[in-house]
């Protein structure tokens, strides 16, 4: 019962978005094998087989664009040869979205969103264009919801039925019941012009839309349109308040998490139990509540403004609107919460049950974008730029036998990729009793927030590892924010033995990690330490076997051609030498500062990294 | 496709005050839109074009290649003709247009130094396989993002001559006609250019009135003197500061149809022009901002 009702909602969601041209951005999301794919075909019977495009997950930016195509043969050519995969498209589908690239995705929406795409021919300066409606599948699973966001229409798939009874259900034609014919569609269609909109309605939607916290104000229209289309359905002549709160579920829960979701980006990469979720459906009440005391200041300030006819309604006045109002409303909100509730947060999954055709994954080979052609040898040939190397000698080369072009060593250019910038930094200090009697700790402090405060600018990511007592903490894992860095750094706990082993173990690990994930970045790791190590990595040891343990992991350091510098917190004239023979085992560099402040800590590091 | 009318876009009346000065005088040197979604930040932008006098809106895609954007050799005709022959880029049509950003924080970094770079000369430099080139391209800088998908590089936003900052409308009354002319604008874009046709026609010819009068604009040392001043207090070493703030209040005098620039157009220009300039302490919060609003209020309460 319950799966029946979702997979209607679902349909009436997508019918809605046939009926009405201006919902023209269409997301369907569910849990891997509810069969979104299938839905999504579901909706090419709608359309002439011309109309639809569908865009695979690898697309070439170029195919995006248009790229300018090679007619050597063609001596007239009257169409432009250079059009975009998305010429003429009236219906762009995009099964698996989440596995494009991020700048294809970012190009994709923005085309659409501009509904133009712009191109040069001959020197010439052109646009066409590009009126589609956008079908796009996302999987709940995902771990980036602010995809969810591009939508104006979020249909939901509820997953109970497995994939052939969906199917049966989907595709059998004759099913009337649960399934919207081509006419219906159309005659709704027809209808559609002439659903009107009372005022009422429209107060309701918007007063909706505010306090459901979604910041997007472009969630009003869609609201109503949506309404209008579901009121066209429903062959009703003006949208009732049904159709707002049902349309909410479609135009407004799926943008409700972005507060949600931004927040909890911050805390940290643990997923979100119910809880937090909870806690943030709190915040929101709160803040939701916090943009009614402005609202009155914003009313007035509107009104100095020239040039611009102001709406000749009465001066808003929240009191006017009726008790009735204010309960539909609570009760839409609190629908849409659940809703929204249903959508972001994350359940528990098993691994082993997640199914679908792929899932979210990095690329393989950390190859970064071309962005131009070189001379000197890199990767990868770019074909394109060794022929137009190659062109202008045509005419004088003597092509050898069988073949049209003659291409030498000299034309042949290479694809420049970009790389990640900047580099990545990992501190770890020595959060022991010795560090923390000289008061160390706030000079460490002070140089991480000096390079973090850089690294905005150089693009540096920065993490921190600190060892004491027992154990090292990951105190911050790399990153370049410099708000959560200042938060973690605030409270790092100092004192007790000195654990240098198990420092050097957990730098090992993250670096490894690091290089992993990050094909090109080796991480370059800073080591504020006295070299003094009294406590194994099981602890219980005496400092003899601490040292030695210590020694061992910071050859395997060296193993893995990890740079690293040590900064030697015991001043020049009373040190042991211990930071220098660790340093040694590191085959890393060793620093000993006059003075250790944070802007000579920070200056040091700087200009090993960027001379 | 139409654009929505500039005329009919309800409140935002600093962004679309900041569009148009730039319309006026492309000398101001862009303007960066900061705002959330769906504030019709976009729609502005495309809409300004229409009330512009031969002006196009050129997007330059923030995943664009750099022989896209830069212009390369023809590769067709190299092909054909063995002759050397150059394909201009998206510079070469913002040449005195709009060259619109969208979601310019994710800007690959690649195209930000080549816009950097043109930004600066207002010429592009095309260097390909033994092809020296150059042509004109100045264009008035439109960007927009949203801050909270990344911050934009200090470089790059010094470059933005203003910066406005918007919200979307907390006012339901407002909202609601916000929708309300959607709806019209959708049902019948005809019928609904019309209704504001009277409107673009005069927002037109006061933008060319203002173009035309623009040159004759004077400002006294006494008020370059209060532009120093504004920017000393709130430490601000760029000098472009102080020359966009004077520049920017020329406009707004011409705009307003008088031929000497007063205080408060010095102040609504500072307005616009100075606050991504403060210095960006992360630490600290924002003390520079509360400073120049208070110094704002102050000088135009004294006057």
């Amino acid at each position: 019962m319950n799966g029946l009702i979702g997979q209607m909602k679902a349909k009436r969601g997508i019918a809605a978005a046939l009926i009405n041209p201006y919902l023209d951005r269409v997301c369907i999301v569910g849990v891997g094998g509810t069969g979104k794919t299938t839905l999504l075909e579901a909706v090419f019977p709608y359309f002439p087989k011309k109309d639809i495009v569908i865009v695979p997950a690898h697309v070439a930016t170029e195919k995006l664009l248009g790229e300018k195509e090679i007619a050597l043969f063609s001596q007239n050519r009257k169409n432009p040869g250079s059009h975009s995969l998305l010429y003429q498209a009236k219906v762009v589908i995009t099964d698996q979205f989440a596995l494009m690239s991020e700048s294809n995705q970012r190009l994709l929406v923005q085309l659409l969103k501009n509904k133009e795409i712009q191109l040069y021919q001959d020197a010439d300066f052109y646009s066409y264009p590009l009126m589609a409606k956008w079908f796009y599948c996302l999987d709940q699973e995902m771990q980036d919801k602010s995809m969810l966001k591009h939508a104006k229409l979020c249909a939901r798939l509820v997953p109970v039925f497995n994939v052939s009874e969906r199917r049966d259900i989907l595709l059998t034609p004759d099913d009337q019941e649960h399934e919207y014919r081509k006419e219906e569609i159309e005659q709704a269609k027809q209808r559609l012009p002439s659903v009107q909109v009372s005022k009422d309605t429209l107060r309701l939607a918007v007063e909706v839309v505010l306090r459901s916290g979604c910041k997007n104000q472009e969630a009003d229209v869609d609201l109503i349109e949506t309404a209008r289309a579901l009121a066209a359905l429903d062959s009703d002549e003006s949208v009732q308040p049904k159709h707002i709160e049902e349309a909410a579920g479609y135009a407004v829960s799926h943008r409700m998490g972005e507060q949600q979701e931004s927040s909890l980006s911050k805390e940290s990469e643990s997923p979100a139990n119910e809880e937090t979720s909870k806690n943030n459906l709190e915040d929101k009440r709160l803040s939701s509540s916090d943009k009614e005391t402005v609202l009155a200041d914003k009313g007035r300030q509107n009104h100095e403004t020239p040039g611009e006819p102001l709406p000749d309604e009465e001066p808003p006045n929240s009191e006017t609107i009726a008790e009735d109002l204010e309960d539909e409303v609570e009760q839409i909100i609190t629908s849409l919460k659940v809703q929204s509730e249903l959508l972001y947060s994350k359940r528990n999954i098993n691994p082993h049950t997640i199914k679908g055709k792929h899932q979210e994954g990095t690329s393989a080979s950390g190859n970064g974008r071309a962005i131009r052609a070189v001379g000197r040898p890199t990767e990868a040939i770019s074909l394109y730029h060794t022929l137009t190397a190659a062109a202008p000698f045509m005419k004088v080369r003597v092509p050898r036998e069988g073949m049209a072009l003659v291409i030498e060593k000299e034309d042949i250019r290479y694809k420049l990729k970009e790389k990640q910038q900047g580099f990545t930094i990992l501190f770890l200090v020595d959060a022991s009793r010795s560090i923390a009697a000289k008061r160390q700790m706030s000079v460490v402090k002070g140089a991480i927030m000096e390079l973090l405060r850089q690294a905005y600018q150089k693009r540096d990511r920065i993490g921190l590892v600190s060892f004491r007592k027992t154990g090292a903490d990951v105190v911050l894992p790399f990153t370049n924010k410099f708000a959560e860095a200042k938060r973690k750094l605030g409270e790092i706990p100092t004192g007790g033995k000195t654990p240098l082993a198990a420092g050097l173990e957990k730098a090992l690990i993250l670096c490894e990690k690091e290089r992993r994930i990050h094909k090109q970045a080796a991480p370059y790791i800073v080591i504020l330490t006295d070299g003094n190590a009294n406590e194994t990595l099981k602890p219980g040891g005496t400092a003899a076997q601490a040292r030695s343990e210590a020694y061992q992991i910071a050859r395997r350091l060296a193993r893995e051609q990890l740079p690293v510098t040590v900064i030697d917190t015991q001043s020049e004239r009373n040190t042991f030498g211990l930071a220098e023979e660790l340093t040694a085992a590191l085959d890393g560099e060793y620093i000993s500062l006059d003075v250790l402040t944070d802007k000579n800590i920070a200056k040091t590091v700087q200009s090993r990294l960027h001379p | 496709m139409r654009n929505y009318p500039f005329t009919a876009i309800v409140g935002q009346e600093k962004m679309k005050k900041a569009l148009i000065i730039n319309g006026i005088n492309p000398k101001i040197g862009g303007v960066l839109i900061q705002g959330e979604k769906g504030t019709a930040k976009s729609t502005a932008v495309r809409a300004l074009a229409d009330v512009l006098p031969d002006t196009f809106v050129v997007n330059l895609p923030v995943s664009a290649t750099e022989d896209r954007v830069v212009g390369t050799l023809d590769m067709e005709h190299i092909l054909k003709t063995g002759e050397k022959k150059l394909e201009a880029g998206i510079l070469a049509k913002a040449d005195e247009n709009i060259l619109y950003v969208d979601e310019v924080n994710l800007l690959e970094d690649h195209l930000v130094d080549i816009l950097l770079d043109t930004a600066a000369m207002g010429v592009n430099r095309i260097e390909r396989e033994g092809v020296s080139y150059e042509h004109p391209s100045r264009f008035v800088l439109v960007g927009t993002m949203n801050p909270e998908e990344g911050t934009l590089r200090p470089q790059l936003l010094d470059r933005f001559g203003l910066c406005v900052d918007i919200e979307s409308e907390k006012n339901i009354e407002d909202r609601m006609e916000v929708v309300r002319r959607r709806l019209d604008f959708e049902r019948d874009q005809g019928q609904f250019e019309k209704r504001y046709e009277q409107d673009q026609m005069e927002l037109k010819q006061q933008i060319q009135r203002a173009q035309v009068f623009f040159p004759s604009v004077e400002i006294n040392d006494d008020l370059i003197g209060a532009v120093a001043d504004l920017s000393i207090k709130l430490g601000i070493e760029s000098h472009r500061a102080d020359i966009t703030v004077i520049t920017a209040a020329q406009t707004l005098a011409a705009w307003k149809q008088r031929t000497m620039v007063q205080l408060e157009d010095i102040y609504e220009a500072a307005e616009l022009a100075l606050p991504h300039r403060l210095l960006q302490d992360p630490m600290k919060g924002n003390p520079l901002h509360q400073e120049l609003a208070r110094l704002l209020n102050n000088r135009v309460v004294d006057n």
